[in-house]
């Protein structure tokens, strides 16, 4: 499956000047990180050049919808139902974002010269067309990729798929590096950092709080009143929000920076306003280190609660007829856990701001600029390999029974 | 155009069948006149044939034609009945291991005995699964002269025994049956035929690994083939519900009475909310104040008081969701379940942790004690066992894709003899109930005035008396059928077709009866006068009067009426207070309503409405499936478990090396008991005298690791041989059972919880299979750690049966410390095991066996089941 994918997103999309294209991917952020989520797919722009990511934003979209419009809010309760409903409805709206998307990236190819004939009009329309088009299937091909892999493997497909595209891209990465730059100790340094800051992130990712459980029906099981199996309780994670603060921040982030180039080659005031907007939004700069990170912990923690919200816990717990020891079920217990996971998030969001800024960081000590050592990058990476690992143990120990006997 | 798509996609159900009828009937019907030549004996020494040449190598599809015709040859001869060319189709449908729909009145029996005699011919038993008791006792006896005549025999198996058929048999004593020899329950099981329930199989599995020897198991180690009758019954609807033995455990019943006498001051809304889909109740805060002012207490969910939570939870459900005389009935003091897809009476079943006993209490019965789980299985495990299964119904095509996904079983749509003749009208919908039942009742009076019988289906017992009364006031004369009045069963429905008879029923009246126009005694004189007359009126009238939540248990009703090409008729009335309308988008066709201005009585008719309203049943069945399909997912982590212990259970039963398998744990233990103490790597630090007295515990000082063989030896010279057998072979059972049952009440207490591991973005059911395997470790630990650390401190005594009586009870076995008493006592048990009681209680002294479906209750003045051979009352019944 992911063999597919991979040979997919080497199949061009007609009409692209790639020597130019890839001199274009060396000095653009925006790109650049769209880049990552199509697993160096657009910088050779393929038919798969959007990646899963119209996917990802719609299911983003969704989500963020739920909590304010009430038939949405209704089917999200329906169980498996509404939850075959809503992911149809993802589907849908993944369609003309991956639309729009693909001729969002076009207009920019344009402009950067890699692409002529783009517009509606004349000769230009159907290649436009049909690159849109292209994309676009390219995007859902991806998507049913991914459902399938979830389907019939293991874990997640979709995350499956950009993690695929995150590693596939690592290897030409590391090898830049080092024909670049001489400099052993800096990359060595470098590596390190990132050894860390993978363990770092393993940590903070497997983080939980736990919240112990208490059920009423299990007191009536067996002679053992009190006892219960390791099992109940509600994992709080600290960093629950994943990596979609990071994805959100530097959208937001590159946004103004990557507009204002295109205007800074104009003269007069216009030009100046752009320009002075592309320095304080230069990734190299301490501004917009800072900026990145509070914009993490905004959003960390904005995501996280309405998320939180979302899941209704207390409801379905006392639904469940589960209970927090001491703790009345209802608003007394959805308070708390409000509490907790607002304390918690705080580390968590904290961590996030760090590991959004610390690449930057690292390349300022070491001066290796060749490596983009995205935080991003290796969030996805940690989460998606211990979600994978997990499922597979939990496979494998399917098959690994023995009893007393041998 | 949408036949070629039927090409590639390959067989659709009408083609398979439709490729059955093209090659199979000709076959059949060309060796029928071959077959009427031979006499009984040649018939019978066909079978003797077809085992040989299966013996040579030829296989069941060789043999398929001619073994068919061989069978509607006998039956033709003995029973006076032909298999139709469908009936033939069915019985090819059912022999390829998937599913035939038949309508009512095909003859579905007559259908399972090709593919039964086809089966029985490798000799290794076909199983075929009836709804009840009373059918598993039927059809042996109607069917078996088919068998009898060519030489296979026939078992019927029955709630509380077992018997083989025998057409000598004619002269029975009181509560014997015409033709049914009594036998033992694993005669039984070496028929080539086995007539039972579905609980009856899935109970004697569960015994069957509890039995402490091999004479104690009644079942074949091999499920061959089976036929479920009313399979969508039997694979959906009771798939909800898994087998259950269990015995008893401590709790106080005091608390039922008084949240039973609570639970009705509380308020709907104020104090508590019922969750509309789920209908899962919580208390509000009011409500939750309220109980605690009641109780005196502080805060119901601190660590001292939390397990009064569960009582309350139950009282209230008890209280505002189980309904009397539609959930349950109160009879003879107890309370009993009605089912809600049959409506039948379902004793010996109860609802789980708690609520039955709250149901107890809130009528005043007395209270039975709680259980504990000794072994259990979903039906659908059961089934999945079989080598190959199959089933029949009336109703299973709306399933299809449920029997595909879970049992891998195709629908096939057998068509019918006689072309089907039944009018279905569109749904009468009402804006309220009385407006409903106001015209229900005219409709009634109207049609039986003509002479046409109706049958009206209800929802429960109480509807169906309600109904009975509105119709005793209108003065029309008819006949109630409910769980209240089983016994009647019989002559209410064998009357039901005749000219002019009313008949109200709760759905017990859907599956399975056979509803014949003027009556079912057929060679009464003017019978054939009367059958004509109310097939000329348009035969058999069926009003439904509120549609249940499965499309399937509607179509059941409908179902009686058209019957064998019969006339017939059916109509729902619906009104808008009706429980599945207000559940499932009752409120837009209310607006719909009000805006046309309908009075009570007159009814809409609406192709749209009626559709909306079976898109809901869509909804719910989508709804139940997934919850079943869910639960399935994380049964089969216990079933690969149960698998696992239950043969390794079996091995030990038969005797299978046992002396070295002790040898192996008896090296692990000390190696991991080595391991532990001497964990440091400097041996200043180890634990020497630790080990030391730990292995003392084991055995005797001075031990090392090469003299456990000599102690093993030694062991073995005191005792001799076969009773070091014998012991080895208990400690290891009882290891097994105990520490299983609390591994099972370990599972459930785990998946109750695991559902939270959501919320840190686990998947739950991956977080149940690590846990659970981790679980099963700990488990087989133990039970390592058990055995040999009991071994050296047991003796078989035969020769004293009160040391058994002192057992202290505790069913579940706490697992702390050794308990040789289960070793101990060995001498009788099994003389105790000859009966099929479930052995835990003769291990642990437990005081009684309560298995929810099946179980027998002990007569306190009957001997004890522990073998103790004193009076239950006396022994381990003293505290009951």
């Amino acid at each position: 499956m992911l063999a597919i994918y991979r040979f997919v997103s080497h199949i061009p999309i007609p009409g692209i000047n790639t020597a130019q294209l890839n001199e274009l991917f060396e000095n653009n952020q925006l790109l650049g990180f769209l880049d990552l989520f199509s697993g160096g797919a657009l910088s050779r722009m393929s038919i798969v050049a959007l990646g899963v990511f119209p996917y990802i934003t719609a299911s983003i979209v969704m989500q963020l919808l739920t909590p304010v419009i009430p038939s949405l809010q209704q089917l999200s309760r329906e169980g498996e139902a509404g939850r075959v409903k809503i992911n149809r409805m993802v589907h849908w709206l993944t369609v003309p974002i991956a639309v729009a998307q693909g001729f969002g990236q076009l207009i920019l190819l344009q402009q950067s010269n890699v692409l002529t004939n783009v517009g509606f009009s004349g000769d230009a329309l159907l290649p436009t067309v049909a690159a849109i088009i292209s994309m676009t299937a390219g995007t859902m091909f991806l998507v049913w990729l991914g459902e399938m892999i979830t389907e019939r493997g293991i874990g997640n497909g979709i995350s499956l798929i950009i993690f695929a595209g995150i590693v596939a891209g690592f290897p030409g990465l590391i090898t830049q590096g080092f024909l670049d730059r001489q400099d052993v100790l800096g990359i060595g340094f470098f590596v390190i950092i990132g050894v860390l800051i993978i363990a770092l992130i393993v940590l903070f990712n497997e983080a939980h709080r736990r919240i112990p459980v208490q059920y009423g029906r299990s007191i009536f099981r067996g002679g053992r009143m009190y006892r219960q199996s390791g099992g109940t309780y509600i994992p709080l994670s600290i960093n629950s929000a994943g990596m979609i603060p990071l994805i959100f921040a530097f959208s937001i982030v590159i946004l103004p920076g990557t507009v204002a180039t295109y205007f800074a080659t104009n003269t007069g005031a216009i030009g100046d306003v752009a320009r002075f907007f592309a320095d304080l939004f230069n990734p190299t700069s301490p501004i917009y280190w800072v900026l990145v990170f509070i914009l993490v912990v905004i959003f960390t923690f904005f995501y996280t609660l309405v998320v939180f919200q979302q899941q209704s816990l207390s409801e379905n717990l006392q639904r469940n007829g589960g209970f927090v020891l001491g703790i009345r079920p209802g608003r007394p217990t959805q308070e708390y856990l409000n509490r907790v996971i607002v304390r918690i998030t705080t580390g968590g969001a904290l961590f996030l701001g760090f590991v959004a800024i610390v690449p930057y960081l690292a390349s300022l000590v070491t001066d290796v600029q060749a490596i983009q050592l995205s935080s991003t990058s290796l969030l996805i990476m940690v989460g998606v390999g211990l979600d994978t690992l997990r499922q597979l143990e939990a496979q494998l120990l399917m098959r690994n029974y023995e009893g007393i006997l041998r | 155009m949408v036949s070629l798509l039927k090409r590639i996609v390959g067989d659709t159900p009408e083609r398979a069948a439709e490729k059955l009828s093209g090659q199979l009937v000709p076959q059949v019907n060309a060796l029928e006149d071959y077959m009427r030549s031979l006499d009984g004996a040649g018939l019978s020494a066909k079978t003797v044939e077809f085992r040989r040449r299966l013996s040579a190598g030829e296989t069941l599809a060789d043999l398929l034609p001619e073994a068919f015709a061989v069978g509607r040859e006998a039956a033709r001869r003995t029973l006076g009945q032909r298999h139709y060319d469908v009936q033939l189709i069915g019985g090819a449908v059912l022999n390829d291991g998937k599913i035939a729909e038949m309508k009512t009145g095909e003859g579905k029996t007559l259908v399972a005995t090709l593919p039964a005699y086809l089966n029985a011919l490798t000799g290794d038993g076909v199983h075929i699964v009836t709804v009840n008791d009373y059918l598993a006792r039927r059809d042996p006896v109607w069917m078996g002269p088919i068998f009898h005549l060519l030489g296979l025999s026939v078992g019927c198996l029955q709630h509380d025994a077992a018997y083989i058929y025998d057409p000598e048999l004619t002269n029975v004593g009181k509560g014997g049956f015409q033709f049914l020899a009594p036998a033992h329950r694993s005669e039984a099981y070496q028929a080539d035929v086995l007539y039972g329930t579905n609980n009856e199989f899935g109970f004697d599995y569960l015994r069957d690994n509890m039995a402490l020897s091999v004479d104690g198991q009644v079942q074949r180690g091999r499920r061959h083939f089976a036929i479920v009758d009313e399979v969508d019954n039997i694979l959906i609807d009771e798939a909800r519900t898994p087998l259950i033995i269990s015995g008893p455990a401590q709790q106080p019943v005091e608390h039922y009475y008084t949240f039973a006498r609570l639970a009705p001051r509380l308020q709907l809304y104020d104090d508590y909310e019922i969750d509309e889909r789920s209908q899962a109740i919580s208390l509000t805060q009011e409500g939750i104040g309220k109980m605690e002012r009641w109780t005196r207490v502080d805060n119901l969910y601190d660590t001292e008081n939390f397990h009064l939570v569960q009582y309350i939870e139950n009282a209230l459900v008890a209280q505002v969701q189980k309904v009397k005389d539609k959930d349950y009935v109160v009879q003879t003091g107890e309370v009993v379940i009605v089912d809600e897809f049959t409506g039948r009476l379902q004793s010996g079943r109860r609802w789980s942790d708690g609520l039955h006993q709250a149901v107890e209490a809130k009528e005043g019965c007395k209270i039975q004690r709680e259980s504990v789980t000794y072994a259990t299985i979903t039906l659908q495990n059961y089934f999945r066992m079989y080598q190959k299964l199959s089933g029949m119904t009336g109703t299973a095509v709306t399933e299809a894709d449920e029997f595909y996904k879970i049992y891998g079983l195709e629908v096939v749509a057998v068509p019918t003899n006689l072309p089907m003749v039944r009018a279905e009208s569109t749904d009468l919908i009402f804006p309220t109930a009385e407006g409903k039942w106001r015209s229900v009742v005219e409709s009634i009076a109207t049609r039986s005035q003509s002479g046409q019988p109706v049958l009206v289906g209800t929802t429960s017992i109480e509807t169906s008396e309600e109904l009975s009364e509105r119709l005793r006031k209108r003065g029309v004369e008819h006949q109630v059928l409910n769980a209240r009045n089983h016994e009647h069963e019989a002559t209410i429905v064998a009357q039901a077709g005749r000219a002019g008879s009313v008949t109200v029923s709760t759905n017990m009246a859907g599956r399975g009866t056979d509803i014949v126009l003027g009556g079912s005694d057929t060679d009464r004189e003017g019978w054939q006068d009367e059958h004509q007359q109310v097939v000329n009126l348009g035969g058999l009238h069926v009003i439904g009067t509120e549609h249940h939540e499965a499309r399937r248990v509607d179509n059941q009703l409908r179902g009686r009426a058209g019957r064998q090409g019969d006339p017939g008729s059916s109509q729902f009335f619906v009104a808008l207070e009706d429980e599945l309308m207000q559940r499932f988008g009752g409120d837009r066709i209310k607006n719909v309503m009000s805006w046309t201005g309908l009075k009570d009585d007159e009814p809409l008719e609406n192709k749209i409405i009626t559709k909306s309203i079976s898109s809901a049943q869509v909804k719910v069945e989508g709804y139940h499936f997934d919850v079943r399909k869910h639960l399935l997912n994380f049964d089969d982590v216990l079933n690969q478990q149960r698998e696992v212990i239950y043969t390794q259970r079996s091995r030990i039963l038969a005797g299978e090396g046992l002396r070295e398998r002790l040898l192996e744990m008896l090296r692990t233990e000390f190696e991991q008991l080595t391991a532990n103490h001497l964990q440091s790597r400097h041996a200043d630090d180890w634990n020497a005298d630790g080990l030391l007295a730990s292995l003392g515990q084991i055995c005797p000082l001075p031990t090392e690791i090469d003299t456990a063989d000599k102690n093993v030896a030694a062991k073995e010279r005191d005792l001799g041989t076969e009773q070091m057998q014998t012991l080895l072979r208990l400690l290891l059972l009882k290891s097994i059972d105990t520490h299983w049952v609390n591994h099972l009440t370990n599972m459930e207490n785990l998946r109750t919880g695991v559902g939270l591991h959501a919320v840190g973005q686990r998947d739950p059911l991956a977080v149940y299979r690590s846990e659970g395997q981790r679980a099963f470790a700990e488990l087989t630990r133990q039970m390592q750690r058990e055995v040999t650390h009991t071994l050296f401190h047991v003796t078989l005594s035969p020769e004293a049966p009160g040391q058994g009586n002192s057992a202290n009870g505790d069913a579940a076995g706490s697992g702390n410390g050794p308990q040789n008493n289960g070793a101990s006592r060995s001498g009788r048990r099994r003389d105790a095991l000859r009966t099929p009681v479930s052995p835990m209680a003769a291990v642990n002294g437990s005081r009684t066996v309560n298995a929810p479906r099946g179980g027998r209750k002990i007569g306190r003045n009957a001997p004890c089941p522990c073998g103790s051979g004193r009076k239950y009352k006396r022994c381990c019944g003293a505290n009951v």
